[in-house]
């Protein structure tokens, strides 16, 4: 029950409607539980004399309250079903509005795929508590609306015809779980199918490459092999039921046959009361089978509340500081002092790193694959939390910063790029709300990706593919750096994103950056001395400690690391012509 | 920021196309048997279960008539012992109803699990053999949807659809025969009262289609929504957008709330127009029967046996709308299946493949011209020759067609003048798996699947021993940082490899390249994001490798190709020079200027400025 503390408040906000299809529920069942009533008077009627005019009378009645019903059913239908698409709308939107602050590295650990399904099958399981709550407040009220009338008539016949009824509603209850956890495991398996296919054809150049196809189309039939049987369990499960539901449902006819016979027979029982009784035993057939199943896809929607509950009620790890030290215009000086950083259940990656760099200057990082670079600048914009009190923008630990000023200040070019599939505008002016055209074009010309793009069939406004598919590795690259560029940024952090260009567009790309960088704290990553020899510092880092750091001339000079890494990208016979 | 909704994958056709049946029919004819049983048990099923009203109606005519009827006790008596029988007789209807159609139901869904796992493993099959050219055609989600959702549609057809539909047809038939033959005046009731059910459950799943159609193409746009938003969350934060990609799900929200709420409409209407029909339908059996029983052609058995009845074909048509919307939805999928199955396959195996038992390593380039989209052509006229156990760098600008060169090699695509030659034979006579499996590759984007790192290293090589994958990892200097990780080898990589950094996910591809033991090898920018000292340190273990092997190697970075034998200059789609590093520099072409961008570290900024010009 302490899941539904959550959907109270929803439950609240709509309650008008609740209420409404409420009242239309009991309607609904008033008119129709006096059908079968007004039968077995037309009946007993006909039994005794020929009278056709009362008959006819009883037939306009009962259609006079189908029509009646009919109306209430409608309004009923659409206050509940209707309230509960309201709730689902809202729902969703609220987890996608928390999804947006959870920190980074929540999605570490969540996969796609499950956030997905408790977008869709999770949220659909909650609506479905409402819609069950529907079902379940009519059984409350065509039972024992029914049975005030059976009872009236004969109460032992009542009794009688209530067993097979009873026990339709306990084998559902029984069955109805075991068919749910049936059909889970199929709906796992065919999940399990669907990321299959899903890898072997986003990695099927890596499956043709190392001829896997065989292996692959083997992994895939078994798994095609176990969903078969799975399902052919739940075909079981699902038989049994149909054929129970069949069973009960027709023993409830020849109970009333047998009994009701019997009572004819004594003459404590009109053929009327028969009728009408066989007549009641139907409608209360779905009532009964609707227990048993909505009993068990409460369960389940309480179950899906929870699972909805553990994302709603994550608290993002990296927030707005409680008493936030607002910048008024973000100069980009950045400090780390001492900073050490370690991710969740890891030996720290960062180890007392000590880094002052002055507003306006160029900080190149280099270092082993691994060393922590990119997890250096990570933390810059909040991406992770650092220890308080090591690591300081203008003066100001980044912790106290607001985080939107901090971002906003900050333009990103992640080392994998992230492009969304829409235009190419679209893309780069992601950042901004209303970038004018000059601007976009100038930062694309900065990242000297304005050529490139005039050149495509449909200019600024070509549709990017799926993570940007359409586009070369480099062309990808150069949209990200002018997606940073457009921001005017304070400071620029260029992660490792000239891997994928050729030196000469490399150099071109840096001849613009140069001119971009002026007056910007930029931080530069890369493996190419070619790239990092201008900055006004260099920094080198091994194992998360900074091993080195100076300019170019300095370090070379020093002869550690840094000048390791300058011979071995020279040539041999550059060496010898030095 | 969703992808566009494919039109194809909306499609929604007939309810019955005769061309697709005939094809589906080939897939059920190996379960012709089962398919027999299932249709057998079926009638037998709807007939039993139209047996019990009519038991009730002779215990109704019969001895509750006379019994009640009767003054004396003997009468009486007999009566009641008839209603035993009748009763004993219903019994052992139920029992063997209970028994065969849990069977039926079973022997029904095994026949359609028996035809989707035969549909899903061809169509997957056929997948696999299907050239790059298809998958750069077809986005991944559009074939998952193939072989997943389609299938199951198919399915749907085949287990709740045909067979359902064929019994609800049984049980109507069946029934108006019989009221047809037994009260001819009761069954034109019925004739009219029909149609207009009809009617309107056509009306309905009109209605009820275009919103089952519209609920569709809005759900998959908002996951598409969802998913791309989980996949960019870092750039979204970053940016400070996250307002803006809420306002946009708000919006598709929004859709999907409207489609849906015009469903809520559409079922609210009609489940109760379908009720008050079926009431109207008792109140004209209630009259009509009055009426008969008044002048004596109905008994009260009769009249109760057809208020049975009636329901017994109500029910069926209140889903009749369902489970027209599953036949539509299949033939539609069945549609698409089969579009992917007729599409052939472009790069096919030889009749008579060729398969020495290794290769010695020789490639041969002659007057290849290729082109991914007709008329924009990648390569032109490019020839060179790679004797064995060479090592040859391919160098170039983005774009200049040097993963082309690659791809053709491995034969991911068939050249479209020109042949490729690996040691002497045509690549095109070769069997494809075969002669991948003796290339390695490392692929310039790299992909890591799901699983524990040894299964990213090994793939589907069940039999690569797990010595093999470390000295694999240990070459590329990955053995370290993976020892390191949490689960060491068997530590699970997390979605695309989300917890190691860009340089680690490059070692773990080059690692799988050489644990499969190639003749030769080819890398494709495999340490662009790798430092010079791993690199430097990776060369070393190489060269005890690679010797004797041929190795094809393509870089930016001038200093990971310093030990080749000789290089080719890629430039614009041709093959521009070719030679040593030094026969390259003496010639002052465009390896001459990507050398002095990367090398002229003194006297740089001048140096750019003035670059020479690519040689005349
Ligand atoms: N699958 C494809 N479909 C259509 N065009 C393609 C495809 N792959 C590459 N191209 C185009 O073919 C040309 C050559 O591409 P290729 O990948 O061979 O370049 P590259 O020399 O490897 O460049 P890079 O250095 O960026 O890797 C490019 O213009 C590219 O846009
Ligand atoms: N999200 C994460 N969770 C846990 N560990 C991580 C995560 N991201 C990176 N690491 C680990 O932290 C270490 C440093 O990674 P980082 O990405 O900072 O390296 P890098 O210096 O940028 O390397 P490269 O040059 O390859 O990009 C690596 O050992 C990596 O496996
Ligand atoms: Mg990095
Ligand atoms: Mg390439």
């Amino acid at each position: 029950m302490k899941a539904l503390a959550t959907l109270w408040p929803y439950l609240k906000r709509h309650r008008a409607a609740l209420i409404w299809g409420f009242v239309f529920v009991v309607c609904t069942n008033v008119a129709q539980f006096i059908i079968p009533r007004v039968l077995g008077l037309a009946i007993d009627r006909l039994r005794a004399a020929p009278d056709l005019g009362f008959v006819g009378w009883c037939a306009l009645g009962i259609i006079g309250l189908a029509l009646v019903r009919g109306i209430f059913q409608l309004v009923m239908r659409w206050f509940i079903i209707g309230a509960s698409r309201k709730i689902e709308f809202e729902l969703r939107q609220n987890l996608y509005g928390h999804l947006q602050t959870l920190s980074f590295g929540y999605f570490n650990k969540m996969k796609t795929g499950d956030i997905l399904s408790r977008s869709v099958s999770d949220i659909e399981g909650v609506r479905m508590l409402i819609v069950g709550f529907m079902y379940l407040s009519n059984t409350a009220i065509a039972l024992p609306f029914a049975l005030a009338n059976m009872f009236q008539m004969n109460a032992f016949l009542a009794l009688v015809s209530l067993i097979p009824l009873v026990l339709l509603a306990v084998t559902m209850r029984l069955l109805a779980p075991r068919l749910h956890e049936a059909s889970k495991i199929v709906q796992e398996q065919l999940a399990t199918i669907s990321s299959r296919a899903q890898e072997n054809f986003a990695g099927v150049r890596v499956v043709k490459a190392f001829a896997q196809e065989p292996s692959e189309q083997n992994r895939f039939r078994d798994e095609s092999d176990k969903y078969v049987r799975m399902n052919m369990r739940l075909a079981r499960m699902r038989a049994l039921t149909t054929a129970l539901i069949y069973l009960l449902g027709d023993f409830g006819i020849l109970v009333i046959l047998w009994v009701g016979g019997k009572g004819i027979l004594s003459g404590s029982f009109t053929l009327g009361d028969f009728i009408a009784f066989q007549a009641y035993q139907l409608m209360l057939l779905w009532p009964m089978i609707a227990v048993g199943w909505v009993l068990t896809l409460s369960q389940r929607g309480v179950a899906s509340m929870g699972r909805l509950d553990e994302v709603l009620k994550s608290v993002p790890e990296i927030q707005d500081p409680i008493e936030p030290v607002p910048l008024e215009r973000v100069r980009g000086e950045i400090e780390f002092r001492g900073l050490t950083f370690a991710y969740p259940d890891a030996q720290p990656v960062l180890r007392d790193v000590r880094l002052h760099v002055p507003a306006g200057t160029t900080v190149a990082v280099v270092g082993r694959t691994g060393s922590g670079k990119s997890t250096l600048v990570n933390l810059i914009p909040r991406l992770f939390s650092s220890p308080p009190g090591t690591l300081f923008v203008d003066g100001v630990d980044v912790n106290r910063i607001p985080l939107a000023e901090l971002r906003h200040a900050i333009g990103y070019v992640p080392q994998e790029t992230f492009l969304f599939s829409d235009t190419i505008r679209e893309n780069i002016a992601f950042g901004l709300a209303n970038a004018t055209d000059e601007a976009v074009e100038r930062a694309a010309r900065q990242a000297q990706i304005h050529d490139s793009i005039v050149e495509f069939p449909n200019g600024y406004a070509q549709i990017v593919g799926e993570r940007g598919v359409t586009l070369s590795g480099g062309q990808k690259q150069r949209v990200a750096i002018a997606r940073a560029l457009v921001l005017d940024p304070a400071i620029l952090i260029l992660d490792d994103c000239l891997s994928a260009v050729d030196t000469h567009t490399e150099e071109e790309i840096l001849k613009g950056l140069r001119d971009a960088r002026r007056g910007r704290t930029c931080f530069l990553i890369s493996h190419r001395v070619s790239t990092v020899q201008d900055a006004d510092l260099i920094v080198v880092l091994d194992e998360g400690r900074v091993a080195e750091r100076g300019t170019h001339a300095d370090l070379i000079e020093a002869d550690g690391l840094y000048a390791d890494m300058y011979r071995r990208q020279m040539l041999e016979a550059e060496l010898e012509a030095m | 920021m969703a992808e566009e909704i494919n039109p194809e994958d909306e499609v929604i056709g007939k309810a019955i196309d005769a061309r697709l049946v005939r094809r589906l029919a080939g897939f059920m004819r190996p379960h012709a048997k089962l398919f027999a049983v299932s249709v057998v048990s079926l009638l037998v099923v709807a007939g039993l279960r139209l047996l019990g009203p009519w038991l009730v109606k002779r215990a109704v005519d019969g001895p509750l008539t006379v019994g009640l009827k009767a003054a004396d006790e003997a009468t009486r008596n007999a009566a009641w012992n008839d209603l035993l029988w009748i009763c004993a007789l219903f019994t052992g209807l139920l029992v063997i109803h209970f028994a065969l159609r849990y069977g039926q139901e079973i022997v029904t869904n095994l026949f359609g699990q028996r035809i989707i796992f035969d549909v899903r493993t061809r169509l997957f099959a056929h997948l696999q053999s299907m050239g790059l050219r298809f998958y750069d055609r077809n986005p991944v989600g559009r074939l998952v949807t193939r072989v997943t959702s389609d299938v199951e549609n198919l399915n749907e057809l085949f287990t709740s659809g045909v067979v359902t539909i064929f019994e609800d047809v049984v049980t109507l038939v069946l029934i108006l025969g019989y009221i047809t033959i037994t009260q001819p005046r009761l069954a034109l009731f019925f004739a009219v009262i029909i149609p207009v059910l009809f009617a309107v459950a056509r009306w309905f799943s009109r209605a009820a289609r275009d919103c089952y159609r519209l609920v569709r193409s809005k759900i998959a746009k908002m996951n598409a929504t969802m998913q791309e938003s989980i996949s960019g969350i870092r750039v979204i934060q970053i940016f400070v957008q996250e307002k803006k990609s809420q306002e946009r799900f708000r919006q598709i929200n929004g859709e999907y709330f409207d489609a849906n709420m015009k469903t809520v409409w559409n079922y609210s209407v009609f489940f109760p127009a379908i009720e008050i029909l079926t009431y109207v339908s008792q109140a004209g059996i209630l009259f009509f029967g009055g009426w008969f029983i008044v002048g004596r052609s109905l008994t009260f058995g009769e009249f109760l046996q057809f208020w049975f009845y009636a329901k017994y074909i109500f029910d069926p048509i209140k889903e009749m709308s369902e489970r027209y919307n599953v036949l539509q939805s299949a033939m539609a999928s069945s549609e698409r299946i089969f579009r992917i199955l007729d599409t052939p396959v472009e790069v096919a195996d030889p009749a008579e493949p060729v398969k020495p038992e290794r290769l010695r390593g020789e490639i041969e380039f002659r007057n290849v011209t290729f082109a991914y989209r007709p008329g924009e052509p990648v390569l032109q006229n490019v020839s060179f020759h790679v004797k064995p156990g060479e090592s040859v760098a391919i160098v170039g600008h983005t774009g200049a067609g040097k993963t082309t060169i690659i791809n053709l090699v491995s034969r991911l695509y068939d050249v479209d003048e020109g042949a490729v030659f690996v040691d002497g034979v045509d690549v095109r006579r070769y069997p494809q798996t075969w002669l991948r499996s003796q290339l390695g590759v490392v692929l310039q984007d790299v992909f890591l699947f799901s699983g524990t790192i040894e299964e990213n290293i090994r793939l589907g090589e069940v039999s690569m021993s797990r010595g093999r994958v470390e000295d694999a990892a240990r070459t590329v200097n990955a053995d370290g940082f993976i020892r390191r990780l949490p689960g060491g080898y068997e530590g699970e990589v997390q979605e695309r490899g989300a917890t190691l950094s860009v340089g680690q996910k490059q070692l773990l591809a080059f690692a799988r390249a050489l644990a499969f033991d190639p003749s030769v090898l080819v890398l494709d920018e495999a340490t662009s994001s790798v430092d010079t000292e791993t690199e430097a340190l990776i060369q070393d273990a190489l060269g005890k490798l690679l010797r004797g092997r041929t190795s094809l190697i393509i870089a930016h970075r001038l200093s990971t190709i310093q030990r080749v034998d000789r290089i080719l200059v890629m430039h614009k789609g041709e093959l521009r020079e070719m030679g040593t590093h030094e026969e390259l520099i003496a010639k002052r072409g465009i390896y001459h200027r990507l050398y002095r961008l990367q090398y002229d570290t003194g006297s740089r900024k001048s140096a750019a400025r003035q670059s020479p010009q690519p040689a005349k």
